[in-house]
């Protein structure tokens, strides 16, 4: 008869029951990460058919390799979203700037938000698939995430300093996006 | 609120997308079980693979040590030759070799070996003492043990 599974339990825990054939564990595993596998790749790659392809390659690496995760290096939701970050960038070099440009990301949000924000939501996601990969998962980890700069710089493998550049620069890439069609003149959303 | 720069207008669509709820699909979650459940299956029937060849090579290391394991040597210090009536030529034994051999009890008549000195056994292993003239001269018995003589 397999361990019970609490939800109390850590992931660690809950890997080793998964590695020994626990269905339970995995899909506790899996209902505990798969959002933020999710968020991470559609935010960063725009597309949601990837992210949800991301999100399967993740899980099955995992259950392929689970002694590949090392709890003393950090979070499994960080080393997932590392495993993540790799598959979405080798999407995106597959990809083309037209299909970027063509993708829309379905959001789950209660029907009022999504009614009355769906316009803004739309040119935010633009603006940040505009953005150069190295940006955009800063914004995407920092703004989104709201993971801190630390934990951000150890995920892309870079100092908190060129986390604070990037996610200053990005920010400033992005408001300029954003502003208001009557101070840029420009049209917001429209100039990427 | 109703944001006016390009700041508070970021500002205020990062809150909206940090609320909004993604996920994926239940598809992708049934794909990600149907890939657990193969994975451990596989695992499962590669371990039974494993134990099978490991129990069949301990069987068969327990059948080839059974086959192969040396003979007993028997013990031939307590017993003493019995000196044979045919064996009586009068030809002094000059040489003579000793030979072990495997054979029905009944046969030691052949050898002059009285009944009163066969063992009640229905095989014996002995020892003949042949004498340069090839008459066997004496014989003694050996406990009963598996050898690797010669059987008759």
């Amino acid at each position: 008869m397999p361990n019970p599974v609490s939800p109390d339990d850590t992931d660690a825990h809950l890997l080793r029951l998964s590695e020994s054939g626990n269905e339970a564990a995995f899909l506790a595993l899996y209902r505990r990460h798969q959002a933020a596998v999710f968020r991470f790749a559609a935010h960063t790659c725009g597309r949601t058919e990837i992210a949800e392809e991301v999100v399967q390659d993740v899980f099955i690496s995992l259950l392929s390799h689970p002694r590949a995760f090392q709890p003393e290096r950090g979070s499994l939701e960080a080393y997932l979203i590392g495993m993540a970050r790799n598959l979405v960038r080798r999407h995106l070099a597959d990809m083309s700037s037209r299909d970027i440009e063509g993708n829309t990301l379905h959001c789950a949000e209660t029907p009022l938000d999504l009614f009355s924000h769906d316009q803004e939501l739309r040119a935010l996601q633009r603006a940040i698939l505009s953005l150069p990969v190295s940006y955009r998962e800063v914004v995407v980890l920092c703004d989104i995430r709201e993971i801190d700069y630390q934990a951000a710089a150890r995920q892309l493998g870079c100092a908190v300093g060129t986390v604070r550049s990037r996610l200053h620069r990005a920010r400033a890439i992005l408001a300029r996006k954003l502003r208001p069609r009557q101070v840029s003149g420009r049209g917001a959303g429209c100039a990427l | 609120m109703n944001p006016t720069s390009g700041e508070d207008r970021l500002d205020e669509a990062l809150r909206r997308l940090r609320r909004t709820r993604l996920s994926a699909s239940p598809g992708t979650a049934a794909l990600v079980l149907g890939a657990f459940r193969a994975h451990h299956e596989r695992r499962r029937r590669r371990r039974v693979a494993i134990l099978t060849s490991i129990a069949a090579t301990l069987v068969f290391v327990f059948i080839a040590a059974k086959l192969l394991r040396p003979t007993a040597v028997p013990n031939t210090a307590e017993a003493h030759f019995i000196a044979l009536p045919y064996g009586e030529s009068g030809v002094p034994l000059e040489e003579g070799v000793v030979i072990r051999l495997d054979l029905p009890a009944a046969d030691l008549a052949q050898f002059g070996v009285p009944p009163s000195l066969r063992p009640k056994s229905k095989r014996v292993h002995a020892e003949f003492l042949i004498g340069q003239d090839g008459m066997a001269r004496a014989v003694r018995f050996l406990p009963t043990q598996k050898t690797n003589s010669f059987k008759e």
